[in-house]
């Protein structure tokens, strides 16, 4: 039930992806990046497994010892705090100039806020069903590609990796990136009804976030060709907005923005809630509630200071977050995972 | 048309346990009957004369619900008196016995409850007249009185023992018959419930072409026989309990054994008996006090009164709360559902049923979303409508002083005015009020300019869809539309966006019973989609909800789906 | 109690100083159509085409909303000057008493001379406006833009729409805003834009009208054809149909050739499909293409009298066919190798499929390498009907 979270945080990166690298061979990039998440997916599931029922935030202080393990969980918080100001900003990216070009930022950021807040306080499982109702909308997402059809040139794809393989692994990094977001995994697992099924759900998501990034890519490139998407903000967006069908069936941007609102909101609940459960473990609360006005009050404070316009908010998904999200990505949970074997620790028998 | 319902029995087979419950709710009572005003002033029907017996009675003596019944006649009579004081409708009658004069007889009854010619015919004139025929005119003792007036005297088909003032009180305001025997500390009850009622009818609020029409009817064991003429089975149950301090409500449970989830049965009934309330007038009182989600505006109860839905629920392991006076039926849990499902879907041919559901789905949304979506469409992005409607349009509303969102607002208040004032008006006005709103408010505020035609087309296909599934569901969407429709005048279609996923997140939280309220949904249950927007076959329906009927879900035997017979017809295939 | 206030302040905080965006219908001037000139002294010229939604009509009668009345004004037509674009709208702004609404504009029209300075500065601003839609047509007129826009069409309400659908008739060459941006980013493309012309066309009959009418009608005339952003030249209706079958854009279009027994008689033909194969080949120094165009047809016009049922007529009707449209490619591709050197064919990227190599040398001086190229059309035709006739019902002349 629970893999839906995965699943709908990741997939509605999608509008956002730079294929300014790679050209017509970023769904390369994409499926490369797929490879590496489930890589990274599989860590984060093998590190959960040994510490069954306990979080990332709870085993960490198990690996590292206490004072440690509540840095690195600090560290962590930052981290997932930092994601969640990205994905607010880039929520009202889309909807500040195209939909409401006057409205204030901040009134668009507080009202996706406060239901995002509603759901935390419903708790996870609400949010899990919530997600599921969600989910079908990812299938607008392939009926959109299949009435952009006429749009499609297949040609545009031609010649394969035309740039050479340098771009190509360039342009993987971001999309990388984004799969490493999967670590989320290792703070869901505790809760999912089967956690045996840890690998088989994570890998699951992985293919269904290759598979609508694929899809995202496919047709922006399908559509644009190599040339003008990476000038785009939201390539797919302009993309859909090209959909004309018998002279009737048109104007059907309004199907990305109600996909792009949904997700997005889902997406912001899943950090947000990661967030607040690790605060409030790692603080040893016994409940994360009082925690949720605090920290949405600075999640809406952070999305402002950290990115003050589109274009930085752009470069730093670009260029700076490959990087910095890597490292908490791949490199910590490496280590994480180097430590725990090499101290052979498991969970300590209560 | 009206009938007079005969009751041969008593209502209700009085358990063990009942009789603790009361007990229970008395004790929660007692407090308040110290502070306020005594619950025998209620219950006495009296409007309060403080010389009256019954409250210097209950004041002397508060706990005269526990008394015995005394042995002598006299005393006995006087308490009851003493109870029934300013009672009008009581009625004490005393008379000898046939085969003894000095044992005396009282017969207490409420006047319209019992049928007369049954009490004149079967207990007064076989007690006072017709005994020597059966003795011979042999004399019988005081002693013996009682056992032979229930032996052979009485020809009343239940006879039932009360030891205790209380139970003769209260059997008396039931509607049966108390019969006091001088020298004997036991009263008689006896059954002869019998008063004026509605018949069964056709059910006014959930019309059907193809279906058994019944409908419950106010009175509670013309419900009960309804039901139990649908289930033949023992393990059709149905438990009463009483609510209601002062009204004295009877509530049955009703279930079928075997199917519905004891978990499920025990929430029930346990919230029933935590209701502590004077009167309970109709199960929606009920309703509000035994529900869930106390603060969301959809109901996580359903009601209907249609005989064959309940049936239908009763079969899919639901519980079906039965209120004395009150024609609809509660059944718990209750599912998001259920709004676009109706019993004739399971009578009509598959298809149809299957067609007319999704256009029922499609109408809630109609109702939900069609004015939001054309506020904020109109006046945030008209970039998402073809050039030659924008134009249209927009000429419509060249004119048209107000904004779309306050035009839209007025129309809508105009169209539930109309729609209530619709139902409360007496029948024979009620066309005068569509021609009035149809015509003169519609056409003349398009001629005058004051709306543009386009709101009124919304407004009325909004309406129109409001009509189209299940009366409680679309009183709550058309609640909750509201909201929306503000949403969609601040922030245009983002709004709507954000009201509509706060909305489906508040319906994510919501639960029946245990039951989450949109499965099988969220969470999805793939076997319950057979029965979910489209309508299954029978012959493929073969699980019974699986949340619901957790114990037995299976409903019949799978491969039932007709075939030919087998023989020479294969041949050509 | 006490949260309920405080969430209900909250709201109202939010709200009180809300509706930022809203806007009534009727406080939009819904530009219809667009086109863009560069004056004698270098400052832009944006004429708009604004509908008065009032003469459209609701299909109401009275009251506010008043009905269509003939002979009404639909639209108004305004410009302005300015530094580019923007600055040109805003002086426009002042005069128009509405807000300037540009999600429902279907047509951009450069001025010719604004196209021979190049269009690439003048799309920036269409391509960055959230409302401005990338399937809008865009057109080069001949002349200036504010001329094709200030006329009037006799059948649709507007010139715009009238445009409009002739685009989408496949009437001519039309490209839509993200095929020219497409082609502007592409080295081996250069776009290739329809042409406007205002043509003395027909006159509306009916009682009451016989006042000799001067109304010149929107006509497509041919193509403009661009070297990178800047108008090289034009191509008439015949090239244009070349260049169709070139890009293999033909989709529907009439071939008229002489019979091959009368030639002083006609035979007409209808494609119903087509398709075009460019194959390059480079062998180090001299490039060539090979276009294999193949199209279905029916033949919808005979007024010559051979027996289309005798054997050996239909293939020599198709070869004869084939010859007609290898003719116009040739044409077309005269033009635009010998007399524009522009590649607007879109065979640089058919190249660049193939030799991805050899692309990055030559892309940066394609139009000259394609100038030099050698080109080969060959055509084949099939005819799969030929209309409710066998053959013509008389034979007798």
């Amino acid at each position: 039930m629970l893999a839906q979270v995965v699943l709908a945080t990741a997939v509605l990166t999608a509008p956002s992806l730079p294929i300014a690298y790679a050209g017509q061979d970023a769904w390369l990039c994409i499926l490369l990046a797929g490879v590496g998440g489930l890589l990274i997916a599989c860590l984060m599931v093998n590190l959960s497994r040994r510490f069954p029922g306990e979080t990332l935030f709870e085993y960490l202080e198990d690996i590292l010892g206490k004072i440690p393990g509540k840095i690195v969980s600090f560290l962590y918080l930052w981290f997932f705090l930092h994601i969640v100001t990205v994905v607010v900003r880039e929520f009202g990216a889309l909807l500040n100039p195209i939909f409401l070009p006057e409205t204030p930022l901040v009134v668009i950021h507080i009202l996706a806020l406060a239901p995002v807040a509603y759901m935390l306080w419903q708790g996870l499982e609400v949010m899990a069903r919530t997600n599921e109702i969600f989910a079908s909308l990812l299938l607008f997402g392939v009926i959109l590609v299949i009435l952009a059809a006429p749009q499609i040139k297949l040609t545009n794809f031609l010649p394969v990796l035309d740039a050479g393989p340098v771009p190509l692994l360039k342009g993987t990094l971001a999309p990388l990136a984004w799969f490493g977001e999967l670590i989320t995994v290792a703070v869901f697992l505790p809760y999912f009804n089967r956690p045996r099924d840890g690998y088989r759900i994570a890998g699951l998501a992985v293919c269904m976030i290759t598979f609508m990034l694929g899809l995202a890519v496919f047709l922006t490139i399908a559509v644009f060709g190599p040339y003008v998407p990476a000038s785009y903000l939201f390539p797919t967006f302009n993309a859909v907005r090209l959909i004309q069908l018998a002279n009737f069936v048109e104007r059907l941007e309004i199907l990305v923005v109600v996909i792009w609102v949904a997700g997005g909101l889902l997406k912001i609940g899943a950090f947000y809630w990661i967030i607040v459960l690790g605060a409030a473990q790692t603080l040893g609360l016994r409940t994360y509630r009082p925690l949720i006005l605090p920290v949405g009050v600075i999640i809406l404070a952070l999305s402002f200071i950290f990115h003050r316009n589109n274009l930085e908010m752009v470069r730093y998904i670009g260029l700076t977050w490959p990087f910095y999200g890597l490292t908490h990505e791949l490199l910590l949970p490496l280590l994480l995972f180097g430590t725990a074997l090499l101290r052979g620790k498991r969970r300590k028998k209560k | 048309m009206r009938t007079r319902l005969r009751f041969p029995g008593f209502l209700f087979p009085r358990s063990k346990k009942r009789k603790k419950l009361s007990a229970g709710r008395q004790e929660v009572s007692r407090p308040a009957k110290e502070g306020g005003p005594p619950e025998m002033e209620a219950a006495g029907g009296g409007a309060g004369a403080p010389s009256a017996a019954g409250v210097s009675t209950s004041v002397k003596n508060p706990g005269w619900k526990e008394l015995p019944l005394s042995s002598t006649l006299d005393e006995n009579l006087q308490n009851l008196k003493a109870v029934f004081a300013h009672c009008s409708d009581i009625v004490f009658r005393e008379f000898n016995f046939a085969q003894n004069k000095n044992v005396r007889l009282a017969l207490i009854y409420t006047d319209g409850l019992v049928d007369k010619s049954l009490v004149s015919d079967q207990i007064m004139k076989a007690l006072s007249l017709e005994v020597p025929l059966v003795t011979s005119g042999k004399e019988i003792g005081k002693e013996q009185a009682l056992e032979f007036i229930v032996r052979q005297g009485l020809c009343v088909h239940q006879v039932e023992y009360a030891d205790r003032l209380e139970k003769a009180v209260n059997a008396v305001l039931a509607g049966d018959t108390v019969l006091l025997v001088d020298g004997h500390a036991t009263a008689l009850i006896n059954g002869v419930r019998s008063w004026e009622a509605r018949s069964v009818e056709d059910s006014l609020t959930d019309k059907l072409v193809r279906g058994p029409r019944e409908s419950f009817v106010e009175t509670l064991r013309t419900n009960t026989s309804l039901l139990r003429r649908r289930i033949k089975n023992p393990a059709l149950k149905i438990e009463t309990i009483t609510v209601g301090r002062v009204t004295r409500t009877e509530v049955a449970v009703a279930y079928v054994e075997g199917i519905v989830q004891p978990g499920l049965l025990g929430e029930v009934k346990e919230r029933l008996r935590r209701i502590d309330i004077d009167g309970v007038l109709e199960g929606g009182q009920i309703e509000e006090l035994i529900e869930d989600n106390p603060l969301s505006p959809f109901c996580s109860i359903n009601h209907t009164d249609r005989v064959d839905k309940v049936a239908a629920q009763l079969l899919e392991g639901r519980v079906a709360v039965i209120t004395d006076g009150t024609p609809y039926v509660l059944t718990v849990p209750a599912l998001f559902i259920e709004i676009i499902q109706d019993p004739e879907d399971y009578y009509q041919r598959y298809i149809f049923s299957s067609l007319v559901r999704i256009i029922r789905f499609i109408a809630v949304f109609a109702v939900l979303l069609t004015t939001p979506l054309y506020v904020s469409i109109i006046t945030y992005n008209p970039e998402l409508l073809p050039t030659p409607l924008l134009l249209s349009i927009a000429a419509q509303r060249e004119g048209v002083p107000l904004p779309a969102f306050v035009e839209v607002l007025l129309m809508e208040f105009v169209f539930e005015v109309l729609r209530e004032a619709g139902l409360r008006m007496p029948q024979p006005l009620g066309q005068a009020v569509s021609i009035v709103g149809a015509l003169v408010l519609g056409e003349a505020a398009v001629r005058g300019g004051l709306v543009g035609a386009a709101t009124v087309i919304v407004v009325a296909l909004t309406g129109v869809a409001s009509f189209s599934f299940c009366y409680t569901g679309s009183t709550t969407v058309r609640v909750i539309r509201f909201p929306l429709l503000f949403m969609a005048g601040f922030m245009g279609l983002y709004g709507v966006l954000i009201s509509v996923f706060t909305l489906v997140v508040h319906l994510a939280s919501l639960r029946s019973f245990g039951v989450p309220f949109l499965s099988p949904a969220a969470p999805l249950v793939l076997s319950d989609q057979k029965d979910f927007l489209v309508r299954a076959p029978w012959w493929a329906m073969f699980r019974r909800p699986r949340l619901i009927a957790g114990v037995n879900p299976q409903r019949e035997d799978p491969g039932q789906k007709p075939r030919p017979p087998a023989g020479p017809g294969k041949a050509g295939r | 109690m006490k949260k309920i206030v405080l969430l209900l302040l909250l709201f109202l905080f939010i709200f009180s100083g809300g509706c930022w965006d809203r806007r009534e219908l009727n406080e939009h001037a819904i530009i219809l159509g667009a086109g863009v000139d560069r004056r004698a002294d270098g400052a832009c010229e944006l004429t708009l085409q604004l509908a008065r939604p009032g003469a459209f009509g609701g299909g109401m009668e009275g009251g506010g909303a008043g009905n269509v009345i003939l002979g009404q004004d639909v639209v108004w037509v305004v410009s302005a000057a300015g530094e580019d674009i923007y600055d040109a709208q805003r002086d426009l702004a002042r005069q128009v008493s509405r807000h300037l609404y540009w999600s429902h504009n279907a047509l951009l029209v450069f001025g010719e001379g604004l196209a021979r300075q190049g269009v690439r500065e003048a799309t920036n601003f269409f391509h960055r406006h959230p409302q401005s839609r990338e399937t809008m047509w865009v057109m080069v007129a001949e002349g200036t833009a504010k001329n094709v826009l200030q006329s009037h069409s006799e059948l649709e309400k507007t010139s715009a729409q009238a445009i409009g659908f002739l685009a989408r008739a496949k009437a001519g060459h039309a490209v839509k805003f993200i095929d020219l941006i497409k082609d502007l980013a592409s080295p081996g493309a250069n776009p290739a834009l329809t042409r406007l012309e205002l043509v003395k066309q027909g006159e509306p009959q009916g009682p009451g009208t016989e006042k000799k009418y001067e109304h010149k009608e929107v006509v497509f005339t041919g193509t403009a054809v661009f070297r990178d952003d800047k108008l090289a030249g034009w191509l008439d209706k015949q090239e244009t149909r070349g260049l169709l079958w070139l890009r293999g854009e033909m989709k529907k279009g009439v071939v008229t050739v002489p019979s091959p027994v009368e030639p002083q008689k006609k035979i007409s033909f209808d494609i119903t499909r087509s398709k075009t194969k460019v194959e390059p080949f480079y062998d180090g120094g001299t490039i060539s293409f090979l276009v294999k165009i193949t199209t279905e047809g029916n033949l919808v016009e005979q007024q010559s009298k051979e027996d289309l049922l005798a054997p050996g007529v239909l293939p020599e009707l198709e070869k004869r066919l084939a010859e007609d449209i290898e003719e116009r490619c040739r044409a077309a591709l005269e033009k635009a190798q010998g007399e524009y050197g522009t590649d607007v064919f879109r065979f640089g990227e058919a190249f660049h499929r193939k030799y991805k190599k050899e692309w990055r040398e030559l892309k940066n001086r394609w139009d000259e390498e394609f100038a030099g190229a050698e080109i080969s059309v060959t055509a084949r035709v099939r005819i799969r009907n030929t209309g409710l006739l066998t053959r013509r019902a008389s034979l007798k002349r």
